[in-house]
């Protein structure tokens, strides 16, 4: 083999030591990957024999991106993305074709036989398509994967603090990461560029399905959580105001919410603010947000972002008579610590206006929800 | 053992570039003469610019594994 004979070996001796007692280290988590999917494979055409030797570094550098940025994971199937690649990427027999026709384009680039040479390349571009779609498919399939693991980490952790601790089931995820595991093999068997697009597009749903449905499995404990928590009296981390209060906002017809900020609807939350905040008359009115909030998307943290988390936030604030935020707290947690102090951060920027007696401004507490959602 | 590298996770290794790979591995030597259970280890490399794929390295990393004779 090629590599071997190019081969350096080093042969060190190390100091002495004790093979037994080394206690194995958790593995670590795999990184999110920032990586770009083409959602419909544009069609290729190798033209020239630098194209199809960048076009190979490439598979080649896909390979190594999936078996070693992805390596620990399991899907659904019990796989993993190195058997993964080994099945489909770069197999012998394909390798063997592409690695004959580059010798062929190139012996005859070297004689000037350009129209052999277009024609070795010619017959080289499907297989080089057929690679690279294959190639973008898996990756989407394994980065998915390892959404999927930051998910669950997260709901373990939310789970392990719930007493008792719930069975952890979640059918829609099961019967989706399933369907989209089995179904892999037709993913990369699609060959026309029409049977590939709706593979990929089939693809991103399963991606979108699987990730949805651990949002609201995560959602679900997180609520659970806080409710334990408040019924067990834990009292809520209160952040005082970290600014100046701002000018009061003057009072004006009208309330407008920010975009993913809304008041909480009538619910067991703000029935609870509304018996906390003693709201006993009918002319009582709790405080409201300003016009012209910044939407809560500006503070979506990048990370968040990546890993596709999405959640919503019930936040309790406290509103002077001024309508000047004093301190907040999370009433429930969207279970993602990220997503709980972006809400609390865009808090601490809202403005509102006061609560309402009678028509005076007064002091006042309300709850609302703020929502981080990647799509709609 | 009394150090854990990274790099020993049995999984082959490459630079940013995807240029070079390695395998690192260790292979152990004869029990020491006070505590059988103690036997010098000594560190294996592997290293190529070829352009290999991943189960090529894997092909190798076994064949070190089974072509490694430590004779001292």
């Amino acid at each position: 083999m090629t590599a071997m004979s190019r081969a350096a070996w080093i042969v060190t001796a190390l100091s002495t030591w004790i093979t037994a007692g080394a206690a194995p280290e958790p593995a670590p988590t795999p990184p999110i990957q920032n990586v770009t999917v083409v959602a419909h494979p544009a069609p290729l055409q190798v033209t020239s024999l630098q194209q199809l030797d960048d076009a190979l570094d490439g598979l080649r550098r896909t390979s190594w991106q999936l078996a070693s940025n992805f390596g620990t994971l399991r899907d659904a199937r019990g796989r993993t993305p190195g058997q993964d690649v080994d099945q489909w990427l770069l197999t012998p027999a394909h390798l063997e074709a592409l690695e004959r026709l580059r010798a062929t384009a190139a012996a005859r680039s070297a004689k000037g036989d350009q129209r052999g040479l277009m024609l070795a390349l010619g017959e080289a571009t499907p297989l080089v398509a057929q690679e690279t779609y294959m190639g973008g498919a898996l990756t989407m399939y394994w980065r998915m994967w390892n959404l999927v693991q930051q998910h669950g980490l997260l709901i373990s952790a939310i789970v392990g603090r719930i007493s008792p601790p719930p069975a952890v089931t979640d059918t829609s995820f099961d019967m989706i990461a399933s369907r989209v595991g089995q179904d892999l093999p037709k993913v990369m068997a699609a060959e026309s560029p029409g049977e590939q697009s709706t593979m990929i597009e089939w693809l991103n749903n399963g991606h979108h399905d699987l990730v949805h449905a651990l949002n609201e499995a995560r959602q679900r404990y997180a609520r659970q959580l806080s409710e334990q928590q408040r019924r067990q009296g834990q009292e809520a981390v209160v952040y005082p105001r970290d600014t100046p209060c701002p000018d009061p906002v003057p009072l004006a017809a009208g309330v407008t919410t920010p975009a993913g900020a809304s008041a909480a609807t009538p619910s067991a939350a703000s029935a609870t603010a509304a018996t906390a905040t003693a709201f006993t008359t009918t002319t009582r009115r709790p405080p409201r947000f300003a016009e012209n909030n910044q939407a809560p998307d500006s503070f979506y943290p990048d990370s968040s972002r990546r890993a596709e988390f999405e959640g919503s936030v019930t936040v309790r604030a406290w509103v002077s008579a001024t309508g000047c935020m004093q301190q907040a707290a999370i009433y429930s947690s969207s279970g993602v610590p990220e997503l709980d102090d972006a809400a609390m951060r865009w808090t601490q920027q809202a403005r509102f206006h006061p609560a309402e007696e009678d028509h005076s401004p007064v002091d006042g507490t309300t709850n609302f929800i703020v929502k981080f959602q990647l799509r709609q | 053992m009394s150090r854990r590298d990274a790099d020993y996770d049995g999984m082959p290794g490459h630079d940013d570039q995807y240029k070079t790979f390695w395998i690192r591995t260790v292979a152990s030597g004869a029990p020491g003469a006070g505590d059988p259970a103690v036997r010098p280890l000594y560190e294996v490399v592997y290293d190529t610019k070829s352009q290999v794929l991943p189960r090529q390295m894997e092909e190798i990393q076994a064949k070190l594994a089974k072509g490694l004779r430590v004779t001292e």
